[in-house]
């Protein structure tokens, strides 16, 4: 009977701990991610190409590590359509497109939003 | 498909600790919330193994609280009797000194038919035979022979 009790409360707290960690580095990710993707869109309207294409590329190459953590709690197909938007913005950089990189910008902000609106409990979510 | 293998494997782990964990009811006459919880994570546990696209803790973590409010909910029940009824209702007399009783038998949704299905399962063919016989809160039917019946037997 203890055993069992220990054991319910263990999953009960393993459970929780996961939820609270999930949401927390959710809510990291989607900071740090915004706030590069912001950077990056600044950079674009002042014409600063190259401080544009190494933030994108920095984003680019923090969002490997974050995706990989992102994919244990998240659906992974909700990442995949953020994972190719993010990549693409330095690559439409690369090839001095900044009109595309600016629509790829917002769209990858519409879409780590959306991963972090599924992610944060709200009454909506829930029903 | 090493993935499929590799989660199958680990859900397959999670599985037979929670039937240990839950008890030996698990495996035998289920109560409804036992009953529940079986279902609930046999479709929780099939989901992330079919679908590698699903996060594994997204089955994992639902069927770890199952599994701690089923362990909760059977402590409080054996504590509280009141909490037991409530979750589980209550036994019910359907048939009383070879008299089937029709209300309690409606209340139940239960036929003459399916009564003496469940009255046949128990080697008794003559309701006059039943002193009485009581729905358990698990869906078994308990019976008391009269002494007559007894002694034949």
């Amino acid at each position: 009977m203890k055993i069992r009790v220990f054991s319910a409360i263990i999953m009960l707290f393993l459970a929780v701990s996961l939820c609270v960690l999930s949401l927390n580095l959710t809510e990291k990710y989607y900071d740090d991610i915004t706030e590069k993707i912001e950077l990056t869109e600044e950079y674009i309207l002042t014409n600063n190409k190259a401080a544009a294409t190494a933030t994108a590329l920095e984003l680019a190459e923090n969002w490997e590590f974050q995706q990989n953590i992102f994919s244990l709690f998240i659906h992974h197909s909700g990442l995949e359509r953020t994972d190719l938007t993010i990549h693409s913005i330095s690559k439409y950089l690369s090839i001095d497109d900044t009109t595309a990189a600016l629509i790829l910008c917002e769209d990858a902000k519409i879409s780590i939003e959306e991963i972090y609106k599924d992610e944060k409990p709200s009454f909506w979510n829930l029903f | 498909m090493i993935t499929s293998l590799l989660r199958t494997l680990i859900i397959y782990i999670v599985i037979i600790i929670a039937v240990r964990i839950m008890g030996k009811r698990q495996i035998s006459e289920l109560q409804t919330t036992e009953l529940v919880v079986t279902l609930l994570i046999s479709d929780l546990a099939s989901i992330p193994m079919q679908d590698n696209e699903q996060p594994l803790t997204s089955g994992l973590v639902p069927i770890f609280v199952l599994i701690s409010l089923e362990i909760f909910v059977s402590i409080f029940m054996m504590k509280n009797n009141k909490i037991r009824r409530l979750i589980c209702g209550k036994p019910v007399l359907v048939v009383k000194s070879g008299e089937i009783q029709e209300e309690q038998l409606k209340d139940l949704r239960m036929s003459h038919a399916d009564l003496f299905e469940a009255l046949r399962q128990k080697d008794i063919f003559e309701i006059d035979d039943v002193k009485c016989a009581i729905i358990e809160t698990n869906g078994l039917l308990s019976v008391q022979r009269t002494e007559v019946a007894t002694n034949e037997n």
